[in-house]
């Protein structure tokens, strides 16, 4: 068949592509999405299926049997989660305006550079092993139809005078065309996913159509086939795992990698999640694509039956979906499948270049050129925007020259799915940071970091670097004998596990140490405020959904800076859209407005994170905007939005030392503020209904004399009026006493100390309040009083603390045969006073709450007693200012003993 | 028409003086308690028409006494008029919602709570 | 209703994730065929509808409601 024909069909293709992408373009501008369905949706999903599995599958299939399903029972399995994971993945991008795997992960993270780079670095890394095959296929299918049943030609002299660099050409420029032709700040290219769709249909159909011919008409039908099969030793034994030595572990890490293949290869994230128009698509792809994925599987195992009866191993058995046509004469079929895998391939190259290359000048050239005050300074004349794409252009170039540098020092030696197989593991080292990060909150940065940075260095070790070394590249001693002859590293036997294939070994080393490392130190480590803000939406995503990004750091701008920082990045019109947007949401006007609030700072960085990434968004945004200090309410907000956090006491810990003592400082005032505040009302309220009572009696009694004066007899007229001055009495008594707390609270009294003997003291009161305790039929028995007792204090004031202790004393002692017992004697450098009666006594309970104000204790043989409730707080608060203590001892029916002590004025 | 039976209970001695004064005055039979506990006792046995009830008492406070006797289908009839210094828009809600008709505050006005009294005997 | 048909997707993962895997695997890997195709082949593509029919049901019952 000729070149020409061939390129020809080729350019035709891509010229079908270009229409379609144009046509979708125009009607999206317009306002008209022709791709939001769920079947475009599930279809361009299927650019999961590339030239590996077009040529791949087969060439695999012919020495691994059915063990090559597994990257397609991988992501099958995972679909009945999508609804839960990709669903949330879907949510927390739209909220964030992520726009790559880097970003999403770094993002999580506290929007952390470091993290956007390493996860740039190991995406761009591992994935030009796959960009390669692609490559190789196409070249081989352009081989295999020129050159079937020949001897295949010898190696090019110069570059450009093989096929595959002008292929490489040729698909960096589609590529750059097609993915770079405007800059969206969602990275949302509707003729792009069009595309894509529409080549899942012609690799699919192209495929069923070889598979139906290999099946049906060269053989007759499955059964034929694989009769066919098994009647031959050699192939029968590819009908089963046991032949083909796949073992459950092989079979399960297969299983795994591609499973974190189909969230966390780039093009995949930027498919599924990117791209998505709507999360409501997701159901519906959940099965529609993996019966996309089984439809384009069923034939793979036939042809490689049938390729193997046919052509033994006389041609690359990658290539049978070709040359099994070819060999039967039907070549518009043969080119036919050679387009399927060309679409395959180019679908892939496409949508993995634009995925890296909005990540590459995202994370890495865009910050480093704003370090370098190269890129959006205030020198630059260029359009920032024009020059991102010219970056991404020119990252695509880049990408795809490596891609073509491997196959041809590297690739050459291994079948498509090997070097294939080196990506998946390399993408998979992103797992546990990713989906850590959507489910454990207490996941850090320096845990993915960790985690990362050691999977990428086992994965690089155990994989790429021997096959380097194989090609020649690297010296390949320490392949064979272990890193600097230490046989523990050798990079296919790592710790002596020695009897795995290199696929199934790097990825069970590398994702070990991922996982253990990203989990312990993640452990050990404390979240930034940042990096506790984000986690918590990205794992509580649904509280945010509708929601503004929670602005933890309140940050301020000048409205003119933010302007002129979107143009630079976004261009004018985008920039005048957003503030409009912003306007119209916030119902805020602008104009006249010099400095920009944080919500709209905040709402600048998201967009302008759509173009750039949010590390470097964030890096841009901290140029113009300053951080306030946090305030205490904010400090507070963001408590509780981490409660989990707060447990820990990791917040606090987090903030700068000054902020902490503020915060501790303020939060104590707070706290002691409301306290007081509340014994106030509660004093204000008690003293309320203390007054009110008896105001209620002098008012009702008083009104009855005046009213009916005529209807009372002399003696309840008496008595009445025997109430009136009793109730007066109370009211008197209980404003002195709450001037006296007042007085003695705020020291508005300064004690009058003076030298006093507490002897007499006691004895000249006792004798003055002896009338009393007679009127109650009580006896008053005094003991110690002989000897002096000298203490400073205040008379006046001593003289209240000994009558109130008398004289509640007297009211509670027992009816008949009252008795108050009054002591005084030293103990030590104190002076003790203890006045005891025999009366109810005080149930435990009470016996703390008796200091305290309108504690009044209720005898169910005297009913209501007259008192205040106060004489006992005004007692203590006495006693405790002249650096004393009073206590009360009680057993319930044996009477109470009040114990007052008082330095002994010696020891003052 | 029988007379009216009316149950007193406060704590303060002087006040249920004034309003056994005031009742009785009136015309209507009184009995008077001076906590929870013994309001509840003699609602039983007495039946009052209507309780004029404090709420700051010792043991049961007058909101709970209030609940135990809408709780008692015997006393069904039977009138509650809180008279409290508890006078906050709180107080009265709790009052009202633990079953009393009435919510009266301290201190009182003699004529006001004698009519509050006819009116309830009258109309129910 | 949504977490209900999160639990009855999550069932049917793990339920699925138990027949694609060994010891299942190893009970049909061997020689042999049913309807004239090899009994490995037969079961990883049915067990692989049934998953995918599964899926679909459960799915689309509820946007039904």
């Amino acid at each position: 068949m000729g070149l020409s024909l061939i390129v020809g069909c080729s350019l035709a293709y891509i010229s079908l592509l270009f229409v379609i992408a144009w046509w979708v373009d125009k009607h999206a501008d317009q306002g008209k999405s022709l791709v939001s369905s769920p079947y475009v949706y599930a279809l361009s999903l299927a650019v999961y299926c590339t030239a590996w599995t077009f040529f791949g599958s087969v060439g695999r299939a012919t020495t691994g049997g059915l063990s090559f399903l597994g990257v397609y029972l991988g992501p099958s399995l995972l679909a009945p989660l999508w609804y839960m994971l990709l669903r949330k993945m879907i949510l927390i991008s739209k909220n964030q305006r992520i726009t790559s795997i880097a970003d999403f992960i770094s993002a999580r993270y506290g929007k952390n550079a470091t993290i956007a780079v390493l996860v740039t670095l190991i995406a761009v890394l591992g994935i030009v092993p796959y960009i390669s095959i692609q490559l190789k296929a196409v070249a081989f299918g352009i081989n295999t139809l020129t050159h079937f049943g020949e001897s295949p030609p010898p190696p090019p002299v110069h570059f450009w005078l093989d096929a595959g660099f002008w292929i490489t050409i040729a698909m960096a420029l589609f590529t750059a065309v097609f993915g770079t032709r405007k800059l969206d700040p969602n990275e949302r290219h509707e003729g792009l996913v069009a595309a894509i769709a529409f080549e899942s249909i012609v690799k699919l159909l192209a495929f069923l159509a070889v598979g139906i011919f290999v099946t049906f008409v060269i053989y007759g039908g499955f059964g034929d086939l694989f009769s066919k099969a098994i009647a031959n030793p050699d192939t029968a034994r590819l009908l089963s795992f046991e032949g083909t030595g796949t073992t459950p572990f092989t079979w399960n890490i297969l299983c795994l990698l591609s499973l974190f293949a189909i969230i966390l290869l780039p093009r995949q994230f930027h498919i599924s999640v990117v791209e998505n128009t709507s999360p409501r698509h997701v159901p519906k792809a959940m099965w529609v694509f993996p019966l996309y994925l089984l439809l384009i599987n069923v034939f793979v195992l036939p042809i490689a039956l049938a390729g193997k009866m046919t052509f033994g191993a006389a041609i690359d058995p990658d290539t049978f979906v070709i040359s099994l046509p070819l060999s039967q004469g039907a070549g518009w079929l043969a080119l036919a499948a050679f387009i399927g895998g060309f679409s395959a391939a180019t679908s892939m190259v496409v949508v993995e270049a634009t995925a890296l290359s909005i990540m590459f000048s995202n994370h890495i050239v865009v910050p480093m050129l704003i370090k370098t005050r190269r890129f959006g300074g205030e020198t630059s004349l260029v359009d920032g925007a024009s020059r991102l794409l010219d970056i991404r252009r020119v990252s695509i170039l880049l990408m795809l020259f490596l891609a073509y540098l491997y196959q041809k020092t590297v690739g050459n030696t291994y079948d498509l799915v090997s070097v294939g197989l080196i990506s998946f593991t390399a993408v998979a080292q992103l797992a546990p940071a990713f989906i850590g990060g959507m489910y454990w909150k207490r996941a850090t940065n320096q845990g993915a970091v960790a985690g990362l940075i050691v999977g990428f260095v086992l994965w690089a070790y155990c994989l790429p670097l021997p096959s380097m070394a194989k090609a020649g590249l690297l010296p390949g001693s320490f392949v064979e004998n272990g890193l600097f002859g230490l046989s523990f590293l050798k990079p296919y036997a790592l710790f002596g596990l020695s009897d795995l294939d290199p696929i199934t070994h790097a990825a069970f080393w590398s994702l070990l140490f991922n996982t253990w490392l990203y989990a312990i130190v993640s452990i050990n480590t404390k979240p930034s405020t940042l990096n506790l803000t984000q986690a918590d939406l990205f794992v509580n995503i649904h509280k945010y959904i509708g929601g503004q990004e929670a602005d933890v750091l309140k940050r301020e701008a000048k409205v003119d800076e933010l302007r002129r920082l979107l143009n630079r990045f976004l261009g004018e019109a985008r920039t005048i859209g957003i503030f409009n947007e912003y306007q119209a949401m916030s119902g805020t006007s602008l104009s006249g407005q010099q400095v920009a609030q944080a919500d709209l700072v905040n709402f600048a960085e998201t967009h302008l994170a759509g173009a750039i990434g949010a590390a470097s968004a964030r890096l841009v945004m901290d140029s113009v905007a300053k951080e306030e200090n946090i305030t205490m309410d904010e400090v507070m907000r963001i408590l509780e939005q981490t409660r989990e956090a707060v447990e820990h006491g990791r917040l606090m810990e987090a903030k700068n030392t000054e902020l902490k003592t503020l915060t501790l400082q303020l939060t104590a005032a707070n706290e002691q503020l409301k306290n007081l505040d509340r014994l106030k009302a509660d004093f204000i309220t008690t003293v309320t209904h203390e007054l009110r009572t008896p105001v209620t009696s002098i008012k009702s009694l008083s009104k009855i004399i005046l009213d009916y004066s005529d209807e009372l007899d002399a003696v309840r007229k008496q008595e009445y009026l025997q109430i009136l001055v009793t109730e007066s009495d109370r009211i008197s008594r209980l404003i002195n006493q709450v001037l006296d707390i007042e007085k003695i609270e705020t020291n508005e009294a300064p004690l009058q100390i003076e030298h006093l003997d507490l002897s007499e003291l006691v004895w000249h009161t006792a004798t003055g309040i002896s009338q009393l305790a007679a009127e109650r039929g009580a006896q008053l028995h005094l003991s110690g009083t002989e000897s002096p007792l000298p203490v400073m204090a205040d008379r006046d004031r001593l003289v209240q603390v000994i009558v109130n202790l008398l004289s509640n004393a007297i009211k509670f002692c027992d009816t008949e045969n009252g008795r108050v017992e009054v002591q005084v004697g030293r103990r030590g450098r104190m002076v003790v006073l203890t006045v005891r009666d025999n009366g109810a006594g005080i149930p435990p309970a009470m016996q703390r709450m008796i200091f305290d104000k309108f504690t009044q204790l209720h005898s169910p043989a005297k009913g209501k007693p007259q008192g205040t409730g106060l004489g006992l707080y005004i007692t203590k608060t006495i006693v405790e200012k002249h650096g004393g203590s009073i206590r009360v001892e009680s057993e319930p029916g044996k009477g109470a003993a009040f114990e007052v002590l008082l330095p002994l004025e010696s020891a003052v | 028409m029988r007379t009216a039976k009316i149950l007193i209970v406060d704590d303060e001695p002087n006040i249920v003086l004034a309003i056994e004064f005031l009742m009785q005055r009136e015309g209507y039979k009184t009995e008077k308690a001076f906590d929870g506990l013994q309001a509840l006792e003699m609602a039983a046995g007495f039946m009052p028409d209507i309780i004029i009830l404090d709420v700051m008492m010792p043991g049961l406070n007058g909101f709970d006494v209030s609940r135990h006797i809408r709780r008692a289908p015997e006393l069904e009839h039977c009138k509650i008029i809180f008279l409290t210094a508890k006078g906050t828009q709180r107080d009265k809600q709790t009052g009202y919602d633990s079953g009393a008709e009435t919510y009266l505050i301290k201190p009182f006005d003699n004529d006001e709570l004698v009519t509050v009294v006819q009116e309830m005997l009258a109309y129910g | 209703m949504a977490d209900e048909r999160n639990s009855k997707l999550l069932i049917t993962f793990a339920v699925f994730l138990f027949l694609f895997n060994f010891p299942i695997i190893g009970m049909v890997d061997r020689q042999g065929t049913w309807l004239g195709m090899p009994l490995l082949f037969i079961y990883l593509f049915f067990v692989w509808l049934l998953l995918i029919a599964v899926v679909a049901v459960i799915v689309s019952r509820k946007n039904k409601n």
